[in-house]
């Protein structure tokens, strides 16, 4: 679960901090690691954090417990230390330590234990108190007493301290617990599941035996529970390379599903070869469900070759299962299937024509393009998937078949092979895309056009200026625009991305063109094409002047700034005006380099300019995203502005968010007046959260 | 007989997995009404969904899979009755009627058969269990990330998954997104030259919500199951920031910023390498514990971990040499990403196009879709179990090392730490009775 994205009403800052003293501790750590401290140091040190760690209680400072870390880590790098350690454990446990204190010990001792430790941790196990603590040392240490240990205390007990031992032998895989954990089968529901479970952790061949016999004679939950277990000892005879003995017990499970599906997945693991086999014979029988779980495997298991076998069964298979061995032929790639697949495109269910068309993306060849084409370009359900598999099919003869194509096909077919050309970058066909830009139907000019910017290089840039330059219609244009940008940006050079489309403009006399090019040069933002976009706002003609503000609005930078501001100042309400201030705001908002201060300075002025609304509201959306006292003032003041208010609570908000640890007073007295004169009841949730947080942190 | 040969867990995943790891998968729908129960689809046009763990994340998860319109969220469990109140709410509002179930206790909602695939948002030390009691019902799982709370129980689940056939999606969602696909493909088709070397870079510190008094030992609220709460971790007692959202800075239910971001930054490492199913064979580092304080994870830490093909991985948090994200070093240049932003060199490389000769890696836009479209198919999702599982292996091996101060050597096809008793004793840790896997 990442944490940076989850919402988080109110948080410490702890991090430095302990960030801090934990570099200092680090840095003392080391020099003991490095082995430059003498043993006799070492204990003292041990004995003084341990007297401390004595008295230990949750809650309590945990520096006594971490100088005992720190000590147990040289003592695991030095085992000259451990014996002694490990008795002072022991000598802690048995004193009167707090039980938070040797709870910590016992962690401490699962890792640095042995037999020694066994006895008392066994006198711990008696009480209610400390049974956990020292059963969770006990699970670890690797020492027989401690299996003995685990095995005596059994009889003894009942509820979850017997449980707890039960568990601990399965995790040990004490092979001479099995006779015992039999005698607890058919117990309590839980204790029975747990010496199951065990037994299937223990996986001896007695521990099979005993489970052999409950799978018999039980019946309801208790079989399936040793059904289970049983599974987990045949999964290990695999991992072992004892393949027989495991599919013995693989056919042995007739009932239920779910087990008899795990038996299937575990005879095709333990013999990947025979996989075909396997699968082909269910796929032959008459279980539905049983063929799921097999073509789940024709899709995972490498060792399955020559499939036109299987592939042969698609007829006799349901939908469904047809689906599934059809994405499982589409992901293995082998192409002697391809016949196959193709006849399946055919299929009258809709399902199966769909997950065939798929599969092509992998089988598919230069003789399927045709298909995918028409499929593409049709209206069916497997459209989406056409064009897909056509943008994936392999092999160079692909590319060639999809250009001798070109010339005689339908329109609609046409504009699915140019736009398959462009997803497939197929750069060596730059001239026959371009041609097809002079085409005589408009579809075909408009993906022409489109696939153009995708494959052209930066030195055909002129070719695609060319293309926007005879375009006849806007769709056309808009297209051109964009694949002028596109390729004009893959020009090292930033400053000459404009180079071709200033070289060009002089020609250019259509107005509506004219604007594309001016479009154009704003989303480059070559500054050798500002000039040519300032002069387009003193043009007579309406087109051209709305495209030179549309273009300086657009601009990456703020180097258009003040011709924005200047055309907003002069034309006030009127359109160009009106478009100038927006353009303008948002040049500022998107202003990296200016510090936050100056940028509310020059929203002021543009919230003083503005006479309509929606620029105001504009200017306020901004301000939100500033991280500046100015802004939490500005936004502030506007409050009182009733057709203002609510956007100016939401800037107030989200400014005092952002500084409010900077500026907690002015945050929380703005945030007080939100709470108090909101209608949004959200807002004013969020406002008090921030208030409380402000608050814990004055 | 050639098939007696030992079969060791990298000849397995050799057999299996790693071919639907390098192909594409475009998984087909199948209509739900065809398939029967132990197909694992439900009996109804829809998904039928319980979600189990429903705070900041779960509830996420579930808005994610209320938005689809075959899938059907039936239930809904937490041990937090205010979760519960607040999830049943959600759902209830969104179907416009009062039909979805509450349940305390997760082995309730597994136990009910119409119930076809699950959503697991619980705590790290409350992933195993229920996974694997929820495979052995045969249900679909979509868990969160991190995996597992340690290398064991990431394996026990792995295997669950793989017995009983499951469909299982890991919460690694950046798989799921753009830019990242796009850098590990240009990793993939060798525009860097040969890996030698990846950095990733995790959140350092502890990144705390709650304010002080937060921190105050105090009975748990009513509303609140502690003892279940805890489960199959120690004993502690109970003050306010112990549970939601904190505990992933306690070692004994989380595994600080280390293993909270594995999941993601190594995911996308790996898959760049097109190592998903490899894990180091040597590893070491060093990482700063708090010496005080609630928390026991560590602030500050830097793992090296070495590749039996010679890669290197530093993975790091706190350092400012490396950056937060995945960063592959070639012999030709690198590339970098993070959320939201990517850069490589030569720059050139971002601008670069792939064409059906180059290789595709699986694509998924939509990373709940994804899971539902292969509960359906039965095709692998884009993070299956078993690659969540080599994910979150180094942050793992990391962790112990530092704890114990020395490299170790691993064996990635037994799983086990080579010649280091201690060091294996480490792979699993012990659950407090009755709880165990």
């Amino acid at each position: 679960m990442e944490i940076n994205t989850m919402r988080r009403k109110w948080r410490i800052r702890v991090g430095i901090a302990a960030v801090i003293v934990a570099v200092l501790t680090g840095f003392a750590l080391g020099q003991a690691a490095k082995g430059t401290e003498p043993a006799s140091k070492i204990m003292d040190r041990l004995e003084s954090a341990l007297a401390k760690a004595a008295d230990y209680d949750f809650g309590s400072s945990r520096v006594c417990l971490s100088e005992i870390e720190q000590i147990v880590q040289i003592v695991l790098n030095s085992p000259g230390l451990k014996e002694s350690v490990e008795k002072r454990f022991i000598a802690f446990l048995r004193s009167d330590a707090t039980i938070a204190g040797k709870q910590f010990i016992c962690r401490k001792l699962s890792v640095v234990g042995s037999g020694a430790s066994v006895p008392e941790l066994s006198r711990m196990l008696k009480s209610e108190e400390t049974y956990d603590m020292a059963l969770y040392a006990l699970t670890r240490i690797p020492s027989s007493r401690a299996d003995r240990v685990l095995r005596e205390r059994i009889p003894k007990v009942s509820g979850r301290f017997r449980l707890g031992l039960v568990n601990a032998l399965g995790y040990r895989r004490d092979s001479k617990a099995v006779s015992l954990l039999e005698t607890l089968i058919g117990e309590d529901p839980e204790t029975t599941g747990a010496a199951l479970s065990a037994l299937g952790h223990i996986a001896t061949p007695e521990a099979a035996e005993v489970l052999a016999r409950v799978m018999e004679e039980a019946d309801g939950p208790v079989r399936i529970e040793a059904m289970n277990a049983y599974l987990k000892y045949a999964d290990r005879l695999v991992e072992d390379g004892r393949i027989e003995q495991a599919l013995t017990i693989y056919r042995r499970f007739a009932v239920p599903d779910r087990v008899r599906a795990a038996a299937l997945t575990g005879m095709i693991h333990a013999r990947p070869g025979d996989a075909r086999k396997i699968i082909l014979e269910t796929l032959r029988g008459d279980d539905s469900r049983m063929k799921t779980v097999a073509l789940g495997h024709l899709s995972r298991c490498v060792r399955i070759e020559n499939l036109k076998k299987i592939a042969k069964e698609r007829n006799r298979l349901e939908s469904h299962n047809q689906v599934q061995l059809l994405t499982a032929l589409g992901v293995r790639g082998d192409r002697s299937v391809l016949p196959l697949v193709v006849e399946a495109v055919e299929s009258e269910d809709e399902a199966v024509r769909v997950a065939a068309v798929k599969a092509l993306a992998f089988l598919g060849d230069a003789t399927t393009v045709d298909l995918l084409a028409r499929l593409a370009a049709g209206e069916g359900v497997e459209c989406e998937a056409a064009r897909e598999s056509l943008d994936r099919i392999h092999g160079e003869e692909v590319d060639e078949k999809i250009v001798n194509m070109l010339a005689g096909s339908d329109p609609e077919i046409r504009v699915e092979l140019l736009r398959s050309m462009g997803e497939r970058v197929m750069r060596s066909g730059i001239d026959t895309v371009l041609a097809y830009t002079r085409n005589s139907d408009r579809r075909v000019r408009v993906q022409a056009v489109r696939t153009a910017g995708l494959i052209a290089a930066p030195e055909r840039l002129p070719d695609v200026i060319d293309a926007l330059v005879r375009a006849e219609s806007e769709p056309e244009r808009q297209e051109g625009e964009k694949a002028i940008v596109a390729v004009a940006r893959n020009i090292e050079d930033q400053e000459n991305q404009a180079r071709d489309i200033l070289a060009a403009m002089p020609n250019v006399t259509v107005p509506e063109t004219r604007a594309s090019m001016l479009h154009v040069l704003g989303w480059i933002g070559d500054s050798n094409g500002l000039p040519v976009v300032r002069k387009s706002l003193d043009s007579d003609d309406p087109v051209i002047r709305k495209a030179g503000i549309k273009a300086m609005s657009d601009w990456p930078n703020s180097a258009p700034m003040e011709d924005l501001w200047r055309v907003a100042q002069a034309e006030g309400q009127k359109v160009d005006g009106v478009l100038s201030l927006r353009g303008y705001i948002g040049l500022v908002r998107r202003d990296r380099e200016r510090p936050n201060e100056e940028k509310v300075g020059l929203y002021r002025k543009a919230f003083d300019l503005a006479k309509g609304l929606e620029e105001k509201r504009l200017v306020l959306s901004a301000l939100g995203e500033n991280r500046s006292l100015a802004a939490l003032e500005m936004a502030g003041t506007i409050m009182d502005t009733p057709d203002l208010q609510p956007e100016a609570e939401v800037a107030v908000f989200q400014v005092a968010r952002r500084i409010w640890r900077d500026h907690p007073g002015e945050s929380a007295g703005l945030l007080e007046k939100v709470v108090e004169k909101t209608d949004n009841e959200e807002l004013r949730a969020e406002a008090e959260d921030l208030i409380g947080r402000i608050r814990e942190e004055m | 007989m050639p098939q007696e040969k030992r079969m060791n867990r990298r000849t397995f995943l050799q057999n299996t997995a790693a071919l639907s790891a390098g192909a594409l998968v475009f998984p087909s729908i199948i209509p739900a009404t065809a398939l029967g129960k132990d197909g694992a689809v439900a009996p109804s046009d829809r998904i039928v969904l319980g979600c189990i763990g429903v705070g900041g994340m779960g509830t996420g998860n579930m808005r994610g899979f209320l938005e689809m319109d075959d899938v059907r969220v039936a239930a809904v469990c937490d041990v937090d009755a205010n979760h519960l109140k607040n999830a049943k709410t959600i759902v209830d509002r969104h179907y416009q009627n009062k039909d979805c179930r509450k349940y305390h206790d997760f082995r309730e909602l597994i136990a009910r058969k119409d119930i076809d695939a699950i959503s697991l948002a619980t705590p790290d030390h409350w992933h195993a269990i229920p996974v694997i009691a929820a495979a052995e019902s045969g249900k679909d799982i979509y868990g969160e990330k991190p995996l597992s709370h340690c290398l064991a129980e990431g394996r026990a689940m792995c295997d669950a998954v793989k017995r009983y056939n499951r469909v299982w999606q890991t919460g690694s969602w950046q798989r799921s997104v753009a830019n990242f696909r796009f850098a590990c493909e240009l990793v993939r088709n060798g525009r860097i030259g040969k890996v030698h070397t990846v950095h990733v870079g995790l959140p350092s510190g502890h990144s705390v919500g709650g304010t002080k008094k937060d921190l105050i030992i105090q009975d748990p609220p009513d509303e609140l199951d502690y003892d279940f709460w805890l489960g199959p971790a120690f004993y502690r007692p109970y003050f306010p920031a112990r549970t939601h959202w904190n505990w992933r800075w306690q070692l004994d239910f989380g595994g600080g910023q280390l293993l909270d971001w594995v999941g993601h930054h190594v995911d996308i490492a790996h898959w760049g390498l097109g190592m998903d199913y490899d894990a180091p064979v040597e590893v070491e580092g060093t990482g700063e514990f708090p010496p005080d304080g609630p928390w026991d994870s560590p602030v500050r830490y830097r793992i090296h971990a070495l590749y039996r093909n010679g890669v290197r991985m530093v993975i790091a948090g706190g350092y400012e040499d490396i950056k937060m994200g995945s960063k592959w070093i070639g012999e030709d240049g690198w590339v970098w990403v993070k959320r939201g932003d990517i850069d490589a060199e030569p720059k050139s490389l971002l601008k670069e196009k792939f064409g059906p000769g180059d290789i595709r890696i699986y694509k998924s836009t939509d990373h709940h879709r994804n899971f539902i479209d292969c509960v359906k198919s039965r095709a692998e999702t884009i993070t299956p179990c078993e690659i969540a599982h080599h994910s979150q292996t180094p942050g793992h091996l990391g962790q112990i090392a530092m704890v114990l101060g020395r490299k170790i050597r691993f064996n990635p096809e037994t799983e086990t730490i080579v010649d280091d008793l201690t060091a294996n004793q480490m792979l699993r840790t012990p659950m407090r009775s009755p709880w165990h896997i």
